[in-house]
């Protein structure tokens, strides 16, 4: 089965009909939307987050239709989708792949492309440098990364051996830890000095994979290479200079991170929404996304002890994360904003069965 | 120093080529005296360097408008690889503040490449009022007249933005460009005295071969055959992105000693970059491709251009086997044709421009616009959207809706009258251009269907006479493929393990290399 599929049947396995088909394209094309980064959240699917950005409405469409067809998967009301018993039974046994262990979504999408992308031009530019050839065309053309190589290459251009060398111990150290398929496609892909790297269309062939499993198990290997180097820094000192600026996610929007900022300053909600001319709808959402993102999120100051008590009595309840669901079976005062936040910070899973509505009635 | 002398002296420092080549000269002094020049020269004879070595020596800018984002962009990247700093390509790609920078430093600039639509942009237009632009160049220049090839209806709008400029020195270029497409240039652009330097076009190191089969099936036993003789730069053309990958892996399995990939608009940067790179390293044999592939590359020995799919007109298929035998070594065009292969263009000519129930559909939206006092969205292509019309076929009818007053900028205008003339005209309009094309295609069919010396019919329509062929003539003259014996390819092999490869790509244990310049 191809890892796209595999990933998209683990995505439905855990967000069971809770959400359309369409949330898991969202979660893996890493859409920047509180509803999507709260769904990664709360479904325990974080790690999926922002793994396949290029990834096209249409393809991911032909993945859903050839799921159908094998009978893995099989409609539900509302433009919902669940598992067969065949497709529950192959979620079960699947995980082997060393891929399912590195990616992380969550934390490192944001940083992928950018370090993938100046290691691509590092080692191209260093390379050709040290030949003495520089009209090479460069692979990268984004200012963000060509200006950030450039001040790299500037900075070690005396003793671009050294980098090189460094560059080599560095990336066979990394790439002994993954298995031999993924760090081969890797290396595959590197342009050197009158060496272009491979397409994924030509690793396709080679590899004899489908271009989904192409770019994800290049992203799984940038994510491992990320997790590494940033928790061994003293073992990977050239490509920590790769990453110490770049920022795991946290904030999704900038929007949030200003009204974090006055949180900070102890505005309350409305004075925030009146100072930045925003809806209070809008401060809500980003009070959501911060209690996310924030493990130290004040959670009480919104949800008094025995609103909190009851919201996860009404979730366990409902065995649902629908809002509308839970919220009929609380009190009138409880508000969708108490409701999301607790979804936000919860960590309760939901039981598993075919059909949640008939389940809540027997318990 | 004469100014012969200047400008050789100025090549070899700037461009590092010894001479000019045929017509270079002659246009380059003419261009630096300030008269406005028509070039037509041969597909690959360095009409690029007509402008670029001007630009370079020029006060103030010069703007080149190039109808291909993917062709411009190829041609800065080699310009600044090659120590030419101060170009840019402003295109639509830019991220927003990218290009605001440009935009404020343009002065800072000497070579500025534009794509006409970009050209179209207010913002563009004011900031290049306000600098010295001295030289204005339309490459590809066919595509104002509206019996070029590739007529592009912003082209036109060339004529009232060079005015605005305050009369820069005018340079319009093309590779094809019969006659009475020349003549259409000059009137487009309202200059009736340009000096013309036109050059014969026949490329007499390319040998043209065209095979008739039953079918798919025949054409890729042709192609397997020949490949498993002969391992040279090769390119194969198709009409579209599907075919290209199809084949592509057709011939790969059947082929597993060649290295071959495929090469369309759809695919992204860094993969497009990297197999055009490692076609001109020679590290790729085979290339099957759109039109969209070959424009912008500088490889001077492709040796071999199949056709899988013939183009529309001979104008694009002279192109397109113009990108071989660069080198001036014998080089072969190959056509593979088979009889249902017409259906392709034809199907395409009669998409490309509305229909005349669209054109009627998007009038009678528009009137009721009108009506309701709504404008246009400013966004062109959710109004093409909107219309169901690709963009170039919005594109297409938003010029013509604009020439004949019927919109301006977002704004709808409208008079009963007028309404119902305008509508007969650019139908009639339609009607002409399709019929225009179909006679094109035709012409390209009769080429392909002839039994005399294809060489001498192929130019017949651009030139009366014709260079003896360098190496041999055409398929109807004689040649067969056995009597070419082109340098093959060495293939050098790459390590099998991942850690060899890693180490051989980042140069561990290699010597600098001194002799590199
Ligand atoms: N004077 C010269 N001496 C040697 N090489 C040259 C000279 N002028 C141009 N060239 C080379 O000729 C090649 C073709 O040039 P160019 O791309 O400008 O051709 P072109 O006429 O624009 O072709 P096309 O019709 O395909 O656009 C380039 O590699 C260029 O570097
Ligand atoms: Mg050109
Ligand atoms: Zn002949």
């Amino acid at each position: 089965m191809q890892l796209l599929d595999q990933i998209i049947i683990t995505c439905l396995e855990k967000i069971k009909t809770e959400r359309s088909i369409q949330a898991i394209y969202y979660i893996l094309i890493g859409k920047k939307s509180i509803q999507t980064v709260q769904d990664a959240h709360i479904f325990k699917i974080g790690s999926f987050y922002g793994i396949y950005k290029t990834l096209g409405r249409d393809a991911f469409d032909e993945r859903i239709l050839q799921l159908k067809k094998q009978n893995v998967i099989k409609p539900h009301v509302e433009n919902t989708i669940q598992l067969t018993e065949k497709g529950l039974n192959i979620v079960h046994q699947q995980k082997d792949d060393s891929f399912f262990q590195h990616i992380n979504g969550l934390r490192y999408s944001d940083m992928e492309v950018a370090f993938s992308e100046r290691l691509l031009l590092v080692i191209q530019t260093v390379t050709n440098s040290k030949m003495g050839y520089y009209s090479f065309i460069p692979i990268i053309d984004r200012s963000t990364i060509t200006t950030w190589v450039r001040q790299f290459f500037y900075v070690h251009k005396d003793n671009q051996d050294k980098v090189l060398l460094a560059l080599y111990h560095e990336l066979r150290q990394l790439l002994k830890g993954i298995s031999d398929l993924h760090a081969s496609i890797f290396v595959d892909r590197l342009t050197g000095y009158q060496n272009y790297g491979q397409s994924i269309q030509q690793l396709c062939y080679q590899y004899n994979l489908h271009e989904h499993d192409i770019q994800l198990r290049l992203t799984a290997t940038h994510h491992y290479m990320l997790h590494e180097v940033l928790n061994l820094q003293s073992q990977y000192p050239l490509l920590t200079n790769f990453v110490n600026d770049l920022t795991t996610n946290r904030f999704i929007t900038n929007s949030a991170k200003k009204t974090n900022q006055l949180l900070h300053q102890h505005y309350s909600l409305k004075q925030i929404a009146a100072y930045r001319g925003l809806k209070l709808n809008t401060i809500y959402d980003h009070i959501v996304e911060i209690a996310i993102y924030d493990p130290s999120f004040p959670l009480h100051q919104y949800v008094d002890q025995s609103a909190y008590q009851e919201i996860i009595a009404a979730i366990k309840q409902a065995n649902s994360f629908k809002l509308k669901q839970i919220k009929q079976l609380l009190r009138e005062t409880t508000s969708y904003f108490q409701i999301r936040l607790v979804i936000a910070t919860t960590t309760i899973s939901l039981k598993s069965g075919e059909n949640n509505e008939s389940n809540s009635l027997f318990n | 120093m004469n100014q012969t002398a200047y400008l050789i002296d100025n090549l070899q420092q700037y461009f590092g080529y010894e001479t000019f080549r045929e017509g270079q000269l002659e246009i380059i002094e003419d261009v630096m005296n300030g008269n406005d020049v028509l070039g037509v020269l041969p597909t690959g004879s360095g009409k690029s360097l007509c402008y670029q070595l001007p630009a370079k020596l020029l006060e103030g800018i010069t703007i080149v408008v190039s109808p291909l984002i993917s062709l411009m962009m190829d041609q800065v990247k080699e310009l600044k690889a090659n120590h030419f700093k101060e170009v840019v390509a402003i295109n639509s790609f830019m991220e927003y503040n990218e290009r605001k920078n440009v935009l404020q430093n343009i002065h800072q600039y000497k070579l500025v490449y534009v794509s006409p639509e970009m050209l179209q942009h207010p913002i563009l237009q004011s900031t290049l009022k306000r600098v010295h632009v001295s030289l204005f160049v339309i490459d590809e220049a066919h595509c104002i007249s509206q019996w070029g090839h590739e007529f592009r209806p912003d082209y036109l709008k060339l004529k009232s933005i060079i005015e605005d400029l305050q009369e820069p020195t005018v340079l319009a270029l093309s590779a094809t460009a019969t006659p009475t497409v020349q003549e259409d240039i000059l009137s487009m652009l309202n200059r009736p005295s340009m000096i013309k330097h036109i050059y014969p076009m026949d490329r007499d190191n390319i040998i043209f071969s065209i095979e008739e089969v039953g079918g798919d099936r025949e054409k890729l036993m042709i192609m397997n055959h020949i490949f498993s003789t002969y391992r040279v730069p090769t390119l194969v053309y198709f009409s579209s992105k599907q075919a290209t990958e199809d084949v592509s892996n057709r011939l790969q399995e059947a082929n597993p000693s060649l290295r071959i990939a495929y090469y369309h608009g759809g695919m992204e940067h860094i993969d497009r970059i990297s197999i055009q790179q490692q076609f001109t390293n020679d590290q790729l044999d085979v290339i099957c491709c759109t039109s969209a592939f070959g424009m912008g590359i500088n490889k001077p020995n492709i040796r071999l251009i199949i056709h899988y799919h013939f183009p529309a007109q001979v104008e694009s298929f002279i192109q397109e086997i113009g990108r071989a035998g660069r080198d001036g070594n014998a080089s072969i065009s190959l056509l593979l044709y088979s009889k249902h292969d017409i259906y392709i263009p034809q199907s395409f000519i009669r998409q490309e421009l509305p229909s005349r129930t669209e054109v009627h559909d998007v009038m009678e939206k528009l009137s009721t616009w009108f009506k309701k006092d709504i404008t246009l969205p400013d966004d062109q292509e959710e109004i093409a959207r909107d219309f169901q019309l690709s963009e170039i076929q919005w594109r297409f009818l938003r010029f013509q809706l604009e020439k004949h007053g019927m919109i301006k900028g977002q704004s709808i205008l409208y008079s009963e009258l007028n309404w119902e003339q305008t509508f007969h005209q650019i139908d009639s309009f339609i009607q002409s251009r399709q019929l225009l094309k179909e006679k094109k295609l035709i012409e390209m069919v009769s080429w392909i269907n002839a039994t005399d010396c294809l060489r001498r019919k192929i130019y017949q329509n651009f030139q009366t006479t014709i260079k003896k062929p360098k190496f041999a003539c055409c398929s109807n003259c004689g040649f067969s493929f056995s009597d070419w014996k082109p340098e093959q390819t060495q293939r050098n092999n790459t390590p099998y393990s991942w850690q060899k490869r890693l180490k051989r790509i980042l140069l561990v244990g290699e010597k600098m290399n001194d002799k590199a310049k």
